[in-house]
């Protein structure tokens, strides 16, 4: 078998940007999610499932449905019906449905944060404080001056004032999205 | 709005921010080496892509693809006493012509030799071979077997083509980045899903995010390599989504579409892309035990992704332009082993497809008699030899001497 490439290649493009959408979802919880473990992401068994519950007979229920008009059907989508034993595009939809009835939901809960009280018991007292203090209790490798003004006026312009104690009763959001442009930043991907 | 017109917009608006700046004179940025080439990037890149329209995708079968299997000698006798149980029969095969039979389950291949567009060139390998597929896939991708390279082939020809490093030159459409396309100065835009290749933000974060980091003076090199994998994700996530949001194919790519169409919708969109690099991943053709079945299978996928993926660019008019080129690290031994399968071997062919690809059989045929060290085939072919025929033959490209770590005479592949 092939081992682990090493080197830098773990880290991509793609890869970046979705440990910080990781982030921001851990921030602030996305109540439009819907968990895989309810809910089948697969347009082909979708369709399937429509296409029955509509009342058509199995075998015109489970064409491939993303082949356009007048095309070539791939060998391995027509093998699917020749050549099985059975229909696996309906297998597919059965198995689900099955499983459905079956799967116990895996328990999912936010994250209980309160970033406000982590600042105010640091007694820290103004934005750059925050930003310094952040930084150095979630980087491994500080990001650069430029990064650090940035967030500092990012957060003193997102509470109105510099001063956190001020900002106390309203400042939670703020505190989050600081918190995930930091977390955002190249340099997170080294803690 | 369409991708297309989103492009042009962004050259529009890059033009419009470099010659502002240019005009006004903004000394701060002068300092910078990176911010106002980075305006400039995407349109010397589609200025580039302009003049010569040719693009190249590779496509890599991970794992070591049987090629006895595959592209079948039915007309030599030995094929059937080294693979007395898994040897395919001719009547099981494909029929090119009086010696060979493709792989039964190889449909879509079979009609895209038949209509001239697909080379087959025979014992592609190098002296000494590794039958490790970590090392032997690393020489493949470096170009230098037996010896080392810090950056992957494709990355220095990228290097090589265009110095200046436009953004979104090259594209590996992978879970990790390939060693193939690590470059020097390119940043290659790797990504798996395009629909979630995006920066999730809220409106007040927008412009704190798409700030461009300056990498000029940052010495610690994993910082920096991160601050340019951050910039060519700035630089590509909107183009790629909304290309891929844009794609709707008719197209039928089967089971497993290689990534291939995701290669379709950029081109469509028109990404200034030359240098495409996908794969069949997961050591999918590593065919130790029972692998007649399995193989099949996988070379069926493999063949309905391929004729989809011609079918599509000559759906969007875009098959002139691209030829694909696809390998494995290693064939597999000539005798079957005794769990119906096949180990790791050396020599193996290698296909190139595409509309202006002249069709038929290159290179010299392995002997099936003569057998190499550890009854292998024994190569014909460098396999840098099909490497030098895309570079040059395909793209037109003067590569640098030393590109390949070696001279190599392209074939004459293309009309």
């Amino acid at each position: 078998m092939a081992g682990w490439a090493g080197g830098r290649s773990w880290i991509t493009p793609g890869l970046l940007l979705e440990r910080g959408n990781f982030a921001r979802d851990v921030l602030f919880p996305d109540i439009n999610f819907i968990p895989s473990d309810r809910r089948n992401g697969s347009r082909e068994i979708q369709s399937v499932a429509r296409r029955i519950r509509e009342g058509l007979d199995i075998t015109s229920a489970t064409q491939p449905s993303s082949i356009g008009e007048g095309q070539i059907m791939a060998e391995s989508n027509m093998l699917a019906d020749r050549d099985e034993d059975f229909n696996t595009r309906y297998g597919s939809f059965r198995g689900w449905q099955m499983a459905i009835e079956r799967v116990k939901p895996i328990p999912r809960h936010t994250a209980r944060l309160n970033l406000s009280k982590m600042v105010m018991d640091q007694q820290l007292t103004n934005t750059a404080e925050v930003i310094d203090y952040f930084i150095a209790r979630f980087m491994r490798v500080a990001p650069g001056t430029d990064a650090r003004s940035m967030l500092i006026d990012f957060l003193s312009n997102e509470i109105g004032t510099t001063n956190i104690v001020e900002a106390e009763s309203y400042m939670e959001d703020s505190l989050r999205m600081t918190l995930h442009l930091l977390l955002s930043q190249p340099e997170y991907q080294l803690s | 709005m369409k991708t297309k017109d989103l492009f042009k917009d962004k050259l529009k608006r890059r033009e419009v921010l470099r010659k502002g700046m240019g005009a006004l004179g903004i000394a701060g940025l002068a300092g910078s080496s990176l911010a106002p080439s980075m305006f400039g990037r995407v349109a010397e890149a589609a200025a580039s892509a302009a003049a010569n329209g040719k693009i190249l995708v590779i496509l890599e079968l991970s794992g070591g693809n049987d090629g006895l299997n595959t592209v079948v000698p039915y007309g030599d006798d030995a094929y059937y006493r080294h693979r007395p149980e898994i040897g395919l029969p001719k009547s099981d095969l494909r029929i090119l012509d009086d010696h060979f039979g493709l792989n039964p389950g190889m449909a879509g291949l079979e009609g895209l030799f038949k209509d001239g567009k697909m080379a087959i060139v025979h014992g592609c390998g190098y002296d000494n071979p590794s039958f490790s597929h970590f090392t032997s896939m690393a020489y493949w991708h470096t170009a230098a077997p037996n010896s080392g390279e810090e950056y992957g082939w494709v990355g220095r020809l990228a290097d090589d083509m265009e110095p200046s490093a436009p953004a979104n030159y090259l594209v590996n459409v992978a879970a990790r980045q390939s060693l193939a396309v690590r470059s020097k100065s390119h940043v290659p835009v790797v990504f798996d899903q395009p629909n979630r290749f995006v920066r999730e933000a809220f409106h007040e974060e927008k412009n704190a995010l798409e700030r461009v980091p300056d990498v000029g003076n940052v010495d610690n090199p994993s910082r920096r390599y991160l601050l340019d994998i951050a910039r060519s994700a700035n630089d590509a996530s909107a183009l790629v989504r909304q290309a891929w949001s844009n794609y709707n194919s008719p197209v039928d790519y089967g089971v497993n579409s290689l990534d291939l169409p995701k290669v379709v919708s950029l081109i469509d969109a028109g990404m200034p892309t030359k240098l495409y690099y996908v794969s069949y991943r997961n050591n999918a053709f590593d065919t130790h035990v029972f692998q007649n079945n399995v193989h099949r299978r996988l070379l069926t996928y493999t063949s309905d992704a391929v004729a989809a993926f011609i079918r599509d660019l000559e759906r969007i008019g875009r098959a002139d332009d691209v030829a694909l080129m696809i390998f494995s690290e290693f064939g597999r031994r000539v005798p079957e082993n005794v769990s119906l399968g096949t180990d790791h071997g050396a020599a193996n062919a290698m296909f190139v497809v595409g509309s202006k690809v002249k069709g038929g059989h290159y290179g010299d045929l392995p002997s099936l008699t003569n057998l190499a060290e550890g009854d292998n085939l024994g190569h014909t072919t460098d396999f840098r030899r099909v490497y030098q025929t895309m570079i040059q033959g395909w793209l037109g490209h003067d590569a640098e001497l030393g590109l390949l770590n070696g001279r190599f005479q392209p074939f004459d592949m293309f009309g």
